[in-house]
C-alpha cells in the first residue's frame, strides 16, 4: 500500500517538473529573444557609427563644413567633390533620395545643435513637393543620437517609434542602415554615377505632357523655418532648382508659380536650372544628372556665384 | 483583416484563449462567429454570401444523400454547381465577360455601348466555393456521407484560417476532425507556432521585401534594363511562392494549433525536375481539386467528353474573334490534324491524345481560376504546353542523357533549371497587367539590353533580398532532409534558438505594412 501512495507521488511530481519544464521554455524563449535583441541592436549600433554615411558623420561629429548641402534625390545632383574643387571649402551633403522638408528640417536643426553654422546653405527646393512617410521610419536607425528626430518619428510614425523601443533591431531594418553599411568602408562624397539615361527612357520621355509640381504646405513651412533658422544663425541661404530632362522639364505645366510662391514666402530668389542642361547623354533619367552633367552644373553654379 | 496586423494579433491571442477554455457546442460557436468576424472585418455584406452558399450546399447534400434516383440526384448536383459557379461567374468573371464580348463586336466591327458593373470580389470565393463544392460532388458520388449538423458545415465552409487563400480542404478531410475531441496539446501549439512563424518569415520577411522591387520592374517595364528585369521576374517567382505558401504555412499552422490537420499546400515547387512533379508540389490543393473535379471527369488520360473539345474550341474560337489573327487558323489545323491522325493510330496513340486535350482544357480553366484576365489563360496555357511538350518529349530526352552519360546530378540540375526557367517565363504574364506589359518585359530582356550590374537600380534591396532568398531555399533543402518539426518538439535548446532567430530576422528584414496576400484577390 505504502509503495503505490509512493509511486503515485513519485508519478505525480515526474509529471509536475515535466510539465513546469514544458512551460519553462516560454520565458527561456522571451529571455533570449530580447537579450539576443539587444545584443543585435548594440552591435548594429557599432557598426553604424563606425560607417562614413552622411547622416552617422553628421551625428558622430565629422560633419563641420562651410557649404551644406541639402535636398532630396535631387539634391544630390551638386556633387561634393566637384564643388570643393573650385571653392577650396569644406562642403557637406544632408541630401537624400526622397528626403522631404520636414525631415530635412529635423537634421538641419540637428546640424545647427552640433556645430557651428555654415557659410552657405543650398537648399534644392523640389523636396517641398511630396511627403514621404514611407522614408520617415528608414531614419529610426539614427534615434538614438537625436531627440529632434525621436519626437519627429514619434508625431509621425507612432508605430515605428514604439515598434523600435520594444525591437532595437527593428530600428536597423531600413535602406538607410544598408547605406551605412555600404559606407563602412566607402567615402559617402562620391555618390554620382556615370549612368546615361536608356534610350527607352529618353524615347518615352518624348511623349511627357502636363506634368505638375505641387507646393505642399505643410513642406512649405518647413522650408520657410529651416530659411530662418539658417538667416538667424548668419548662413547665407541659396534656394536652387536642379536641372531636369529637358523633355521632362518642357512638360512641368507649373514649375514658375512654384517658385514664385516660395519666393514670397522666404523672400529670397530662387535660382532655377531646371533648364540648364540640354544634353540628354548628362542625365541618368528625367530627375537627375550624372556625374558629366553635375560637373557641368557646377560650373555653371561657381559662374554666378552661388558658391561665393 | 490580414494575418500580418497587428488586429489579427489581438484577434488570434483573444480567440485562443476562449477556444481553450470551452469544449464542443460553445467550441463550435467560437469558431463559427470568430470566423464570420474575421470574414466581416473586410466586408460584411458579403457574409450573406457565404450564408447562402453554404445554406444551398448544406441543404443540396442532404437532398442527394436521401434519394437513389440518379436523374434526382443530377438534379440536385447541378443545383449546388450552378449556384456556386453562379456566384463565381458574376462576382469575378461578369466583367471580364461582357468586355470579351465587346471586344468581339467590337473586331467584328459591331460597336456597342454595354456597360460593365462596378462589381467588388469577394475575398476568397474561389476558394471557398471550391471547397463547397466538393462537397456535393463528393456526396453525388457516395464518397462522403453528408453533414447532419449545419452549425459544423457552416464552420467548416468559413473557417477563418483558411477561408480566404485556401488550402482547399476536402469535406472527406475536414468534417470528420469536428467531431474528435482537440484537448490543449502542447506538442501540436509547438509544431503549430513553429509553422506560422515559418510563414510569417516568407510573407514579412521576403515575399513583401521583393514585392517593393517587383512593382517597380512590372509598373513601368519600358524604363528598366534587361538585367534589371531578369532579376524582376526571378523575384516575382520567389515572391508569388513565398507569399501563397507563407499564407498556407500561417493557416496550417493556426488549424494544427487548433487540433485540426490540412494537408501540405506546397513542396519546394521550385525543385521541381518536371512539369507534373511542379503541380505536384504548387498549390497542391487546388492542382489535386482540378485533377479530381475536372481532368478526371472530363475523362483524364482514358477518354474524351463533350467538355474537353467544348472548351478548346470556345477558347479558341474568343482568342481569334477578339485578336483577329486569322493566321492561328493554320497552325491550329496543323496541330489538330496532327492529333487525329496520332489519335487513329491505336489505342495507346489515342488515349495519349485524350490526355493532352484533357490536360489543356485543365490548364486553361485553371488559369482563369486565378482571375478574369486573358493572362492568366495564356498562363494556364503556356503551363498546359509544357505539360504536353514533357510528356512528348521526355523519353527522347532522358535517353539523349543517358546515351551522352551525363552524371545524374548534372540532370537533375538541368531538369530544374528548365522547369525553372518556364516557370518564370509564364510568371511574367502571370504578373504582368496586359499582354503589352508582358512582351515589353520580354523584348527587353531578349535584347539584352543594359545587361550589367551598373545599370540595375536598387541595389541594396537586390542584394538585400538575395541573401534572404538564400536563406528559404538553404532552410528547405534542409527541411527536405531532416524533419524540423520534430526537433522543435524534442529538442526545447533548437527550439528556442529557431523561434528567435525567425522573429529577429523579421525585425531585421521585414517589410511591414499589413500588405495584403496575392491571392487574396484570386
Amino acid at each position: 500500500m505504502l509503495t503505490t501512495v509512493k509511486h503515485k507521488y513519485e508519478l505525480g511530481i515526474t509529471s509536475v517538473v515535466k510539465s513546469t519544464n514544458k512551460w519553462l521554455w516560454i520565458p527561456a524563449f522571451l529571455i533570449v529573444l530580447v537579450v539576443g535583441d539587444r545584443l543585435g541592436g548594440f552591435l548594429l549600433k557599432k557598426i553604424t557609427e563606425h560607417s562614413q554615411f552622411r547622416f552617422t558623420s553628421l551625428y558622430q561629429d565629422e560633419a563641420a563644413c562651410d557649404i551644406l548641402l541639402v535636398g532630396n534625390s535631387r539634391g544630390l545632383s551638386f556633387y561634393q567633390p566637384f564643388i570643393e574643387n573650385v571653392t577650396n571649402k569644406n562642403v557637406f551633403s544632408l541630401a537624400y533620395n526622397g528626403m522631404a522638408a520636414n525631415l530635412a528640417e529635423v537634421f538641419i536643426k540637428d546640424y545647427y545643435n552640433k556645430y557651428q553654422a555654415p557659410k552657405k546653405l543650398i537648399l534644392e527646393i523640389t523636396f517641398a513637393d511630396r511627403t514621404n512617410k514611407e522614408l520617415i521610419p528608414a531614419f529610426a536607425t539614427y534615434l538614438p543620437y537625436s531627440k529632434n528626430l525621436q519626437s519627429f518619428i514619434k508625431q509621425k510614425e507612432r508605430k515605428t517609434y514604439f515598434g523600435t523601443k520594444l525591437s532595437h533591431l527593428l530600428r536597423y531594418n531600413s535602406e538607410v542602415f544598408q547605406r551605412a553599411v555600404r559606407h563602412l568602408n566607402r567615402s559617402d562624397k562620391l555618390w554620382l554615377t556615370d549612368r546615361r539615361i536608356s534610350a527607352a527612357m529618353l524615347a518615352e520621355s518624348e511623349n511627357l505632357e502636363n506634368i505638375s509640381i505641387d507646393l505642399i504646405p505643410e513642406l512649405e513651412t518647413s522650408l520657410v523655418r529651416i530659411v530662418k533658422l539658417a538667416q538667424k544663425n548668419g548662413t547665407k541661404v541659396e534656394l536652387v532648382v536642379a536641372p531636369f530632362l529637358p523633355s521632362y522639364g518642357s512638360a512641368l505645366y507649373n514649375l514658375n508659380t512654384y517658385i514664385k510662391s516660395i519666393e514670397d514666402k522666404t523672400q529670397l530668389k530662387v535660382h532655377n536650372y531646371a533648364h540648364a542642361i540640354k544634353d540628354p547623354l548628362l542625365f541618368g533619367d528625367y530627375f537627375h544628372i550624372n556625374i558629366f552633367g553635375s560637373e557641368k552644373l557646377v560650373e555653371i553654379m561657381n559662374k554666378e556665384g552661388i558658391f561665393q | 483583416m490580414f494575418f500580418n496586423s497587428l488586429n489579427f494579433l489581438v484577434f488570434i491571442s483573444i480567440f485562443f484563449v476562449l477556444y481553450f477554455s470551452v469544449q464542443k457546442l460553445p467550441r463550435l460557436l467560437l469558431c463559427l462567429i470568430a470566423s464570420y468576424f474575421f470574414y466581416g472585418c473586410w466586408d460584411w455584406r458579403f457574409l450573406t454570401l457565404i450564408a447562402i452558399s453554404t445554406c444551398i450546399d448544406f441543404y443540396v447534400g442532404k437532398q442527394i444523400s436521401y434519394t437513389e434516383d440518379k436523374i434526382i440526384r443530377k438534379r440536385l448536383l447541378l443545383v449546388s454547381i450552378v449556384a456556386n459557379l453562379g456566384f463565381l461567374a458574376f462576382f469575378k468573371y461578369f466583367n471580364f465577360f461582357i468586355d470579351s464580348f465587346k471586344d468581339m463586336l467590337v473586331a467584328g466591327g459591331i460597336d456597342t455601348n454595354m456597360d460593365t458593373l462596378s462589381i467588388i470580389l469577394p475575398m476568397g470565393i474561389s476558394f471557398y466555393t471550391f471547397q463547397s463544392m466538393s462537397y456535393t460532388i463528393d456526396i453525388y458520388r457516395k464518397q462522403l456521407k453528408p453533414e447532419e449538423n449545419l452549425l459544423v458545415f457552416a464552420t467548416y465552409i468559413s473557417f477563418f484560417p483558411q477561408l480566404v487563400a485556401g488550402p482547399i480542404v476536402r469535406a472527406c478531410d475536414f468534417l470528420p476532425q469536428f467531431t474528435m475531441d482537440k484537448k490543449f496539446n502542447w506538442d501540436r501549439i509547438i509544431r503549430g507556432s513553429g509553422q506560422v512563424l515559418w510563414g510569417f518569415f516568407k510573407k514579412v520577411a521576403i515575399a513583401d521585401s521583393l514585392a517593393l522591387y517587383v512593382d517597380l520592374c512590372f509598373g513601368a517595364p519600358s524604363t528598366y534594363g534587361s538585367l534589371h528585369l531578369i532579376i524582376g521576374v526571378v523575384f516575382y517567382a520567389f515572391q508569388i511562392y513565398c507569399d501563397f505558401s507563407g499564407y498556407s504555412d500561417i493557416a496550417i499552422g493556426l488549424a494544427k494549433m487548433m487540433g485540426f490537420d490540412f494537408p501540405r499546400n506546397f513542396r519546394t515547387p521550385y525543385f521541381s525536375r518536371n512539369f507534373s512533379e511542379f503541380w505536384e508540389r504548387w498549390h497542391i490543393s487546388l492542382s489535386s481539386w482540378l485533377r479530381d473535379y475536372l481532368y478526371i471527369p472530363l475523362g483524364g488520360n482514358r477518354s474524351s467528353s463533350f467538355g474537353s473539345y467544348f472548351f478548346i474550341i470556345l477558347f479558341f474560337s474568343i482568342t481569334l474573334f477578339i485578336t483577329q489573327l486569322w493566321w492561328l487558323l493554320v497552325p491550329a489545323t496543323i496541330v489538330a490534324s496532327i492529333l487525329f491522325w496520332f489519335k487513329s493510330r491505336g489505342q495507346k496513340q489515342e488515349a495519349k491524345t485524350y490526355t493532352y486535350l484533357n490536360l489543356m482544357v485543365t490548364m486553361l480553366l485553371g488559369g482563369l481560376w486565378h482571375g478574369a484576365a486573358w493572362t492568366f489563360l495564356f498562363w494556364g496555357f503556356l503551363h498546359g504546353t509544357y505539360l504536353i511538350i514533357q510528356r512528348i518529349f521526355s523519353k527522347p530526352y532522358n535517353s539523349f542523357l543517358s546515351a551522352l552519360r551525363v552524371p545524374l546530378i548534372i540532370q537533375n540540375l538541368m531538369a530544374i533549371g528548365i522547369v525553372f526557367f518556364a516557370t518564370c517565363f509564364a510568371w511574367i504574364f502571370f504578373r504582368a497587367s496586359s499582354f503589352d506589359d508582358a512582351f515589353t518585359v520580354i523584348k527587353s530582356i531578349g535584347s539584352l539590353a543594359d545587361f550589367s550590374w551598373s545599370a540595375v537600380l536598387h541595389k541594396l534591396v537586390v542584394i538585400k533580398c538575395t541573401f534572404l532568398i538564400l536563406i528559404l531555399v538553404t532552410v528547405e533543402t534542409f527541411a527536405q532532409k531532416y524533419d524540423f518539426e520534430k526537433w522543435l518538439i524534442q529538442y526545447p535548446v533548437f527550439r528556442v534558438a529557431s523561434f528567435a532567430m525567425i522573429l529577429w530576422i523579421i525585425a531585421f528584414f521585414g517589410t511591414f505594412g499589413s500588405n495584403a496576400f496575392i491571392y487574396f484577390q484570386f
